[in-house]
């Protein structure tokens, strides 16, 4: 009796921790589960949209609609990997198809065309030439860690079942400028170590003869940029790698003020493609914050405080 | 029955193992309010916010409270205005510096009291929850001009500012654009904001985590 009293308790206590792990997981990812279904709702109606588009004679509009066709192998492999709980995977082929919805987009002619090859760099304020500097500079090297980031995440999708390698290749033949070979041949350039997983994925994707001319440039490049001579140059003319310019310098010929007015130019456009950064959504949300919520917030917090809280109003005296 | 227990047990810590995601070590609570900073009147502000808040505005509660008011009327502006206005955009960044400061103004005291509280309570855990959110989008601002949370808020409406102003110096030009490329440019931007959307959830997965830590205390 004892013995089938002990079994039956410990039958319940089975059941009791697997119902407590089984509830914890769902709830963790009930958020996450919400958003995938709104995710997947919401692409396949604007997926339905672009298709049901009537053919347009425009050729840049039928590269764009070939380009986006090109996405959804991407995007159903995400969808297929959150499935399966690789939220990994799914993170790094979203991160993929962010950018090239971004390419694709920046690729179709704008209304608004903020030409900034008429502002004459030399006019400028001391102090505005060397932010202007300092932040092309900065942005420059944003993107190609972010160029680096993608070119990993393309090799572990590649390792997955899709080679994103491949899909970028066609957008780039369709004629829409997204990440090309010579781009990914000088991301193995400059991070050695990832050289041969990029290229066993990439050349999967691409012709292997057309990669290996590719990094050759890219190598010859490497070298003429970093040789003593440029830099001895550089340094005479004012320039080294982490000290600023003078004035002076920047206002000579040597200096490439179109350089960094295209760098100007491109922040502009990423304004246009919707806000510098992802952070801008977050500020957005933060500029609904109003009065009226300031209010209701000290509303609350003084309810909570029953008395206790002397002196802790919002200004904080 | 005891071999059962254990069996389910161990694939039950297998599974919980598959849903997390290597990357690196997250913050702990208390380093995350650490990240926060600490409340100090900004020195100097960019010329061209100056003038903006006129000779009759001051002090920081003013100023702040101005900017915070200019900061929402720009990001509700529409893309088109932000195309003709190329600048506003970053002015509102320099703006939303002095909000956040006077955010961590106002929560100085609170922010004190959840830090000898925690973790044993969660006292005004809502709010040290919306301010962590404030200067994660901080960061990511700062990010894209390529400064930090190290740089001084001096230096970031400085150069929001300055960036805004260049902006500004080019010659907006319209051009005329079919209607088969707007419709495109239109579903596009509603594509790029879905996938932007569910991948940024993704990426926050962590955060919420921590979030739901404070909460739940």
């Amino acid at each position: 009796m004892i013995i089938k009293f002990k079994k039956i308790s410990l039958f319940i206590l089975t059941f009791v921790i697997l119902v407590f792990f089984i509830t914890s997981l769902v709830k963790s990812d009930d958020d996450l589960e919400k958003s995938y279904q709104n995710f997947v709702k919401e692409t396949n109606k604007i997926r339905s949209q672009l298709n049901s588009l009537p053919a347009s004679t425009s050729s840049q509009a039928l590269a764009i609609d070939k380009a986006i066709k090109e996405m959804d192998r991407a995007v159903e492999f995400a969808q297929e990997n959150f499935k399966i709980n690789d939220f990994e995977i799914t993170e790094k082929t979203l991160n993929f198809v962010d950018r090239s919805l971004t390419d694709i987009n920046n690729s179709a002619p704008k209304e608004f065309v903020n030409d900034l090859t008429v502002v004459d760099m030399g006019k400028l304020k001391d102090k505005e030439l060397k932010e202007v500097y300092r932040v092309s500079i900065e942005m420059k090297n944003n993107k190609k860690e972010k160029l680096t980031s993608l070119v990993k995440d393309m090799t572990e999708v590649d390792k997955k079942g899709l080679n994103l390698f491949e899909v970028s290749k066609n957008i780039n033949d369709i004629g829409v400028k997204t990440i090309s070979i010579q781009d990914i041949a000088k991301t193995i350039v400059e991070n050695p170590t990832i050289k041969s997983e990029v290229l066993e994925s990439a050349e999967k994707g691409i012709s292997p003869e057309y990669l290996a001319e590719q990094l050759a440039e890219a190598e010859k490049l490497g070298i003429a940029e970093s040789t003593e001579k440029l830099s001895e140059a550089a340094m005479a003319s004012g320039f080294s790698k982490d000290v600023m310019p003078s004035l002076e310098t920047m206002r000579s010929d040597f200096f490439d003020a179109d350089a960094h007015n295209a760098a100007m130019a491109e922040m502009a456009a990423d304004i246009q493609a919707g806000g510098i950064g992802d952070g801008v959504g977050a500020a957005e949300a933060a500029a609904t914050y109003t009065e009226a919520d300031r209010d209701s917030q000290k509303a609350q917090s003084e309810a909570d405080c029953t008395g206790s809280c002397a002196g802790d109003t919002e200004s904080g005296q | 029955m005891k071999k059962l227990l254990a069996i389910i047990v161990l694939s039950l810590l297998w599974s919980v193992n598959t849903y997390s995601v290597e990357k690196k070590k997250p913050l702990t609570v208390v380093q995350e309010i650490k990240q926060l900073g600490i409340f100090a009147e900004p020195s100097k502000y960019p010329e061209g916010m100056i003038e903006f808040f006129g000779n009759g505005c001051k002090n920081f509660s003013c100023r702040a409270d101005k900017a915070t008011k200019k900061m929402a009327l720009t990001f509700k502006k529409s893309k088109l205005y932000h195309q003709r206005k190329p600048g506003h955009q970053l002015y509102a960044l320099a703006m939303f510096e002095l909000f956040y400061l006077n955010e961590l103004k106002i929560k100085e005291k609170r922010i004190e009291k959840f830090l000898l509280d925690w973790p044993e309570k969660n006292k005004y855990g809502k709010e040290i929850i919306s301010l962590i959110k404030l200067n994660r989008s901080k960061e990511k601002m700062r990010k894209s001009l390529g400064m930090d949370l190290n740089t001084s808020i001096e230096e970031a409406m400085e150069r929001y500012w300055i960036m805004g102003d260049f902006l500004q110096k080019g010659e907006i030009k319209k051009e005329k654009i079919s209607k088969d490329i707007k419709k495109r440019e239109k579903l596009l931007a509603k594509y790029k904001k879905a996938v932007n959307k569910f991948n940024t959830e993704l990426k926050n997965k962590e955060d919420e985590d921590l979030y739901k830590k404070i909460e739940n205390k």
